[in-house]
């Protein structure tokens, strides 16, 4: 193949147009187009000859041998998945959420038609482009059919573990986990906006659920009833139990820039403090509480004898806050908190750090490694973070569809699961951190055109008890 | 340097904007970086070298300029070095050059002077609490003194200042923050402490005023650049130290974000301890000494340096809604919508989600919320209550326009609009909810079937 004659401007000096003097200084590459050396050392013009020279080249290149094209990975064939155990040993569950725990009864409860969920098996043959459980984990049956926006399970003082799920369709889902990995609808109640949070009570009887219909509403299982136990004046985006000595109440952060605290008894609230902006994200530990708002502010919240504001604090992060997580320390007190932000981020903050420059520091994740291709690095927002509540080490995750597990005290990672088709859009433990249940439904990172209604969500559990274990430190 | 006319001083990288100090480094990074093969490594000479390689050799087309920024990314334009670069970007290269010299000028100074009482704070009050409040308060008497002796004493002071000093009781309750700040950074000034209170009064003044005063002063344009930074925290601050409570040390002032008032008010309360200014922040996360996570990499250092400006991008725009976030660099993209409000917000917006919202006519801003309804009254059902006109969360289908006003909005047990009935146990309500219920059907059926 001949090449045309070269363009003036290229890389050999001949070419170039440099004076003799100054040819030997740059490189020889005959043809820019290939842009291979020409292997004319000498002078000499370019155009002709080092088209000659290409096209002895071009005898030349076939000769050095190149590797095949990289086979594409092997995909493992497809398993069915099995209900692992996800190794709980607790007792049943006596009494109030017990009954009627029949598997087809009670999804038509939902009365979404995913039959083919029970079980978690996906029947599709399409094997190889499914990529929605990548890590084969336990399906929940019956997920909802909007983005799945918060995730809690029960805490301690039921027996069994159930997991309540808040969605885009404005509804929130309770579910029964079964220590053999079954998963049980239960109840569902509704608001009439989509379900931004949903906690449980201290004692397991109550779920507070918040809305985009600027209510939150208290769950009673027992009765299966919810009322409204909060207003705002614009959607309400977190809420969480606080259960003090002296006093107990539900916290509830809103978009209008409020931070209300509500006895469910009265439709007043006890509280009211004011933020500096909307509220993106908030938690509770008692006696801590670390609330995230728009343009990056941060607050502390002591909650003894009643709430008060504690410090404002510097955003360790230079981008949107997205999710944050109180951490304890040895001694089980509230210590510092993680914060995670659109930036593919998350930043591990002490209150009162005995060296702070030292002991606050942030990490990356959920970024794709652009580095050594062509595109540019992805970068993807941090989802959800959750503490495991015996390790101590905590799991976030992001838009990519991938989930990770970090070692604060260790500094390092532990884990990053596989990617899934879809965003990971919340995540928690159960209250023994045998569970890891992770959601996947997509939220809303790439806007509105790649929404698709028609895509499955679903909610994945995983058994948590030995990837979480933190490393030794160096 | 030898030849003065050198392409724009330094040779820079058209691919990525790098500023490089010799051409041959510049060819050395471009082969490296741009040419090279990603499949076999081979560095080639120039872009449209490296496609044809790629065609002959491995067979694959490649479009884009590897670790080229976007809108650079051109693989047939034929670029060495500092050859082949289109002219309008060397003109725009040039143009950027100009300002960045300038604003970079300015901002040096104001940075580097918060960079040093920053980190003295933050180094003395971790250990030293105590001791940090005295020296400190030290200051304050002799600024309290309207007399300001030190005034007279100050070299070169402008004539304006005494003038100013009236301005100053009033500003005091502003002191404190300001103080704690100022002597570090006003100390290798020369001790030109009485600038500081004097000059946030100058503020509205000072622009004008400020050229004359620079002149004569070398060492002041430093400062009084730094001053004008600090004015709006420090008019922020008077409510602060009284609000702020619990610990001794004064709440410092935060330069780096003149404008932005409300990240001001977000520093408001003790920051001691956790003060984490931006530009010690983006130096802490590159000099990961010991953090061992494998997502530390040297890479960091281009992706804070475009996190810095995109920091200083937010707090500027705060006051324009929403503000837009940089969302790309060279090497780095976000994944995120454009604006500067959550995910959840953007989805909130649309119509699909708003349908069952309450009515903006209804919201009951002012009226009690509707209350535990069911907690309350456990005989009743609660409708008393309702037909109060509390009417929020019920009517719920905006689409059938029907406000059920009347309608005893708290079904407790269920808020279906779509005819989602399961729970639907009706509690403790036997009579009066089967009317509304009796109602419900037609609407509900609508609905559709969940």
């Amino acid at each position: 193949m001949r090449h045309p004659r070269p363009a003036a401007s290229g890389a050999c000096a001949v070419r170039r147009g440099l004076p003799r003097a100054q040819r030997s200084a740059g490189p020889w590459c005959g043809c820019a187009v290939c842009g291979e050396p020409c292997g004319e050392w000498g002078p000499g013009p370019g155009g002709a000859r080092s088209a000659r020279a290409a096209s002895r080249r071009f005898r030349w290149a076939p000769k050095r041998s190149r590797p095949a094209p990289v086979p594409s990975p092997a995909r493992p064939p497809r398993r069915r998945q099995r209900g692992g155990s996800l190794g709980m040993a607790l007792p049943r569950l006596p009494a109030v959420l017990a009954s009627a725990s029949a598997g087809p009864a009670r999804m038509s409860l939902f009365g979404s038609t995913s039959g083919f969920g029970t079980g978690g098996t996906s029947m599709f043959g399409s094997t190889t482009a499914d990529n929605h459980n990548p890590m084969k984990d336990i399906e929940v049956t019956s997920p909802p059919d909007d983005s799945i926006s918060c995730l809690a399970f029960s805490p301690p003082t039921l027996p069994g573990n159930f997991l309540i799920a808040g969605s885009w369709a404005n509804d929130v889902r309770c579910w029964e986990v079964q220590d053999n990995g079954q998963t049980i609808p239960k109840a569902q109640q509704m608001h009439t906006g989509p379900v931004l949070d949903g906690c449980w009570s201290d004692d397991g009887s109550k779920v507070f659920t918040a809305s985009c219909d600027k209510t939150a509403k208290m769950w009673d299982l027992n009765s299966n009833q919810a009322i409204q136990i909060a207003q705002h004046e614009a959607p309400v985006k977190t809420i969480h139990w606080i259960k003090a000595p002296n006093y107990s109440c539900v916290m509830t952060g809103s978009w209008d820039k409020t931070l209300k605290f509500w006895d469910t008894r009265s439709p007043t609230p006890m509280m009211t403090l004011q933020l500096p902006e909307r509220c993106y994200c908030a938690d509770v530990v008692h006696p801590m509480a670390a609330v995230a708002t728009a343009e990056r502010g941060l607050i502390v919240y002591q909650l003894e004898n009643q709430p008060s504001e504690f410090r404002r604090i510097e955003s360790p992060l230079k981008h949107q806050h997205r999710c944050v997580a109180i951490f304890k320390d040895k001694v089980n007190k509230p210590t510092g908190f993680a914060l995670g932000s659109i930036e593919g981020r998350v930043a591990i903050h002490y209150i009162n750090p005995p060296n702070p420059a030292k002991d606050n520091f942030t990490f990356k994740c959920h970024r794709s490694n652009g580095t050594n291709t062509s595109a540019p690095q992805d970068i993807y927002a941090v989802n959800g973070i959750a503490f495991h509540p015996v390790h101590g080490t905590l799991a976030t995750v992001g838009s990519d569809g991938r989930f990770s597990f970090w070692d604060k005290d260790a500094r390092t990672k532990l884990k990053t699961s596989e990617q899934l088709d879809q965003p990971i859009s919340a995540c928690c433990f159960n209250h023994n951190g045998n569970i890891f249940a992770y959601a996947s439904s997509y939220d809303w990172s790439k806007g509105h055109e790649f929404y698709n209604p028609q895509k499955k969500n679903y909610i994945f559990l995983r058994n948590a008890a030995e990837e979480l274990k933190p490393r030794n430190k160096k | 340097m030898g030849r003065k006319k050198k392409k724009q001083l330094k040779p820079w990288c058209w691919y990525c904007n790098r500023d490089f100090d010799d051409e041959k480094i510049l060819i050395q990074h471009q082969k490296a970086k741009h040419f090279k093969c990603h499949i076999c490594h081979k560095k080639l000479y120039t872009g449209p070298g490296l496609a044809i390689h790629c065609m002959q050799v491995h067979k694959e087309t490649i479009d884009a300029v590897p670790n080229a920024i976007p809108g650079r990314t051109d693989i047939e334009l034929e670029i060495y070095g500092m050859e082949g670069i289109p002219e309008k970007d060397m003109e725009e290269r040039r143009r950027l050059l100009e300002q960045k010299t300038q604003a970079e000028s300015q901002k040096k100074k104001q940075q580097d002077d918060s960079d040093e009482y920053e980190d003295d704070e933050s180094a003395a009050s971790t250990s030293f609490q105590p001791q940090q409040v005295q020296p400190q308060q030290g200051y304050i008497p002799p600024m309290a003194q309207p007399g300001l002796p030190p005034v007279p004493g100050a070299p070169g002071m402008p004539p304006g200042i005494p003038p100013l000093m009236a301005g100053v009781p009033p500003m005091m309750p502003g002191m404190p923050p300001v103080m704690p700040g100022m002597p570090p950074g006003m100390m290798p000034m020369g001790g030109m402490m009485p600038p500081g209170p004097g000059i946030p009064p100058l503020m509205p003044g000072m622009p004008p005023g400020m050229p004359p005063p620079v002149g004569p002063r070398p060492g002041m344009p430093p400062m009084t650049q730094a001053q004008p930074a600090t004015a709006p925290g420090i008019l922020n601050r008077p409510p602060a130290p009284a609000a702020s409570a619990p610990t001794p040390q004064p709440p410092v002032t935060k330069p780096l974000f003149p404008s932005a008032g409300q990240a001001a008010a977000a520093v408001q309360g003790p920051v001691g301890t956790d003060f984490k200014p931006l530009n010690s922040t983006a130096a802490t996360t590159t000099e990961p000494p010991k953090p061992t996570f494998p997502a530390y990499t040297q890479s960091t250092t281009s992706t804070t340096s475009t996190t810095n400006s995109t920091a200083a991008k937010p707090a500027a725009s705060i006051t324009s809604k929403p503000a837009t976030l940089t969302t790309t660099s060279a090497t780095s993209k976000l994944i995120h919508p454009d604006e500067d409000i959550s995910l959840e917000e953007r989805r909130a917006q649309l119509p699909k989600y708003q349908r069952n919202l309450p009515r903006p006519g209804q919201a009951s801003l002012g009226n009690p919320p509707v209350g535990p309804i069911g907690g309350m009254m456990p005989p009743q059902p609660g409708i008393p209550p309702q037909q109060q006109g509390m009417r929020p969360p019920m009517p719920p289908h905006g689409q059938y326009g029907a406000h059920h006003q009347g309608m005893p909005g708290y079904l407790p047990g269920a808020m279906p609009p779509y005819g989602q009935g399961p729970p639907m146990v009706p509690p403790y309500q036997s009579g009066p909810p089967r009317p509304p219920m009796g109602m419900r059907p037609p609407v509900m059926s609508q609905g559709g079937r969940y």
